[in-house]
């Protein structure tokens, strides 16, 4: 019985092991790294490549951003007042005007902007990474918060100089959603990624 | 006029200590109304909602949506053109200069600051900052402390002191020109105007000239950040509010 327990206590550890070889932190610089490569990359910045330029980054961001757990902690209990089609829209208005609100800023605003990646902090499944961005000479530090779920680091939440982006939404949605319905949240939603796109 | 000002600072002391006697009923306040806005836990993980920002009410709201329009119309039609001409004008080591120079005369408050809350280590740090930065520096246009990480210690205020003795916020108020503060950040910042050498220029017009340069040379680095959070936001007045009390609250926990 001792034996089989060790075993088992043995091959769990392994496998979280396995599970966490690769570090958060090399799990986030990739995408961040192929994504300003791509940003910078001349080829792709011809008017014609736009959607291309766009599609590519959307690869790079989805692989590490998980707008699902994003949304849920931003809507935090107002999300039970969702049903699962609510859900999937609000997941998915959420995230392209998250996307395209950052996308633009960083491409209308890349003028040789560093970023460096710092440090990270790591305990259990949770972790956080430290970065920042230089831009002239004012830094500006970007912390992102990141889960493992299904064997992948993905951030859940981003926190720039101290703010945090999930946090900040959850007033806003919960300020909304105290005198207005989900379908309401939606719809102001779905106009303000509609302003963006055009 | 210092009558005035008398007792402006005279009422705000008041209710400031009176919202620090409340905190406690405040408290408890807050989490009710946070629950009953948020209902029952359910089963699915949630993110606990911090209570200190659930707390913090905004008793002058429609005052406050008025200051914060009034603010954006003077950011677009006035602030902003201004710092884009300057930002124009002006090269960025030229602007950094400035901007170290303003940074280092405002040394006082942080020394004072950093004294009030017992912080020894990083008292220290901002007085041999000022010292050096002052001499080597040359009248702090230059930051020859950077080259050392222990001499840029995070940035103390009298606001972060009042709430490091445990007063909160009182309550969220919008100042033109000023933006977003609340009522404790108010009195740390009317404070602050006596450790700020700045304040203590004489004619009335050459100060105000003073902080224009000095405002407009700040915001010369941060043209464009206002528009974005306004562009992510569905409520950018919310939106700007949740982000000063968070960002305070993490600069108080430092």
């Amino acid at each position: 019985m001792k034996a089989w327990i060790a075993a088992t206590v043995v091959v769990l550890l392994s496998l979280t092991t396995n599970a966490f070889g690769v570090e958060p932190m090399e799990a986030l610089r990739g995408p961040i790294e192929r994504g300003l490569q791509i940003i910078k990359d001349p080829e792709l910045q011809a008017e014609d490549k736009k959607d291309e330029q766009r599609r590519l980054l959307k690869q790079e961001v989805w692989s590490v951003f998980n707008f699902e757990e994003i949304s849920r902690r931003a809507l935090a209990n107002n999300w039970r007042l969702f049903d699962e089609a609510q859900r999937e829209r609000f997941v998915d208005l959420f995230s392209q005007l998250l996307f395209e609100t950052y996308i633009s800023k960083i491409r209308s605003e890349y003028q040789d902007e560093a970023v460096v990646f710092l440090d990270q902090e790591v305990t259990d499944d949770r972790a956080k990474v430290f970065t920042k961005v230089t831009r002239e000479s004012v830094e500006t530090p970007i912390d992102y918060s990141m889960k493992m779920i299904d064997g992948h680091w993905q951030v859940y939440d981003v926190r720039v100089e101290n703010v945090s982006l999930v946090g900040n939404y959850r007033s806003q949605f919960s300020k909304i959603l105290l005198r207005n319905s989900p379908d309401h949240l939606i719809e102001s939603l779905r106009k303000k990624v509609q302003g963006k796109s055009s | 006029m210092k009558a005035f000002r008398f007792w402006v600072v005279a009422v705000m002391m008041v209710a400031a200590i009176g919202c620090a006697h409340q905190q406690g009923t405040g408290l408890q306040s807050g989490t009710t109304t946070t629950q009953t806005l948020l209902g029952p836990a359910e089963a699915e993980p949630v993110e606990p909602v911090p209570p200190t920002f659930a707390v913090t009410p905004d008793p002058l709201y429609g005052l406050n949506v008025a200051m914060f329009e009034l603010n954006d119309r003077l950011y677009f039609w006035l602030l902003k053109p201004l710092a884009t001409g300057y930002r124009a004008v002006f090269p960025e080591p030229v602007r950094t200069g400035v901007r170290n120079f303003f940074y280092n005369l405002t040394a006082p408050i942080r020394i004072v600051s950093c004294l009030f809350q017992a912080k020894g280590p990083q008292f220290g740090s901002e007085l041999i900052r000022f010292l050096m930065n002052s001499t080597v520096g040359v009248l702090g246009f230059g930051n020859p402390a950077a080259k050392y990480p222990d001499l840029t210690p995070p940035e103390e205020d009298l606001g972060q002191t009042l709430g490091s003795y445990g007063i909160g916020n009182g309550f969220y108020i919008v100042w033109p020109f000023l933006g977003p503060s609340t009522l404790r950040d108010s009195v740390g910042r009317f404070g602050q105007t006596f450790l700020n050498p700045v304040s203590y220029v004489e004619p009335w017009h050459s100060y105000i000239g003073i902080r224009a340069l000095d405002l407009t040379n700040d915001l010369s680095f941060r043209i464009g950040d206002y528009e974005s959070l306004k562009e992510a936001a569905l409520d950018p007045y919310e939106a700007l509010k949740d982000g000063y009390l968070q960002r305070r609250a993490a600069q108080i926990k430092e």
